[in-house]
């Protein structure tokens, strides 16, 4: 069969993710508009945190450097796969894999 | 870029639901394509309130493809992602039954009040879903 698209990352295995948004100290304005309403998230196994960073960057309009991703209050390498993620911290558990994000402040570097 | 061009460009795909997403099997339906994500079209018809008839006279375009009940457990149950004992556990490796399947696209994703969030290869969001 036609082996040229096989490599695409939609034809990937999809992993299903929850993404939750840790509790910091917003106001109730920020908390809205800085918190996911579509928080379950499917995507490649072979999509990275930084990409999950960029996209949440992209839905919540904040800047990169703003969003941290965390699985059990720890801080996740930017380059760690969901394949790996999955496999390392959430393997015979059922679906979706639930994960943290931060946002700082805008001028918190 | 024309739409080959386009359509040739490989993306990363994310879908945002403000619901649990509905179970995403990774599957060979046929020996002329490679493994693509289907979902189980009885988890559609829920979600969707509609019968079977209905979905199939109302969206023609959609393909429903079939797969024996025992072959789809041998595929999905090779995944590392369905570890856990309670994913898989409503079906039967040796069934013969058959089972309907729908491949996950965009309309399917938007059918489903879901929206598709893309990165291109250069990591920046392009705002064209798949089709």
């Amino acid at each position: 069969f036609d082996h040229s698209k096989a490599h695409f990352y939609r034809y990937d295995e999809q992993v299903s993710l929850c993404l939750e948004r840790q509790n910091t100290s917003l106001s109730g304005k920020d908390k809205n508009k800085l918190t996911l309403q579509q928080k379950f998230v499917r995507c490649s196994v072979r999509a990275e945190v930084r990409h999950l960073r960029k996209v949440l960057c992209h839905r919540l309009n904040v800047e990169k450097h703003q969003v941290q991703m965390l699985f059990n209050n720890e801080s996740l390498p930017d380059h760690m796969t969901m394949k790996r993620l999955w496999l390392s911290h959430w393997f015979g558990k059922a679906q979706p894999l639930v994960l943290h994000y931060t946002i700082k402040d805008k001028r918190t570097r | 870029p024309g739409e080959d061009e386009e359509e040739q460009r490989e993306v990363f795909e994310f879908e945002f639901s403000d619901r649990p997403l509905l179970p995403c099997y990774n599957i060979q339906v046929s020996l002329s394509q490679g493994p693509r994500n289907w979902l189980l079209l009885s988890d559609v018809l829920k979600r969707l309130k509609m019968s079977a008839r209905a979905f199939r006279t109302t969206f023609t375009h959609i393909e429903v493809a079939t797969i024996a009940e025992a072959e789809f457990y041998k595929q999905a149950s090779l995944s590392q992602l369905f570890s856990s004992p309670d994913e898989l556990e409503g079906f039967l490796p040796d069934s013969k039954e058959l089972l309907d399947l729908v491949e996950i696209s965009g309309e399917l994703v938007a059918l489903l009040g879901s929206s598709l969030e893309c990165l291109d290869d250069r990591w920046e969001p392009v705002p064209k879903a798949r089709s």
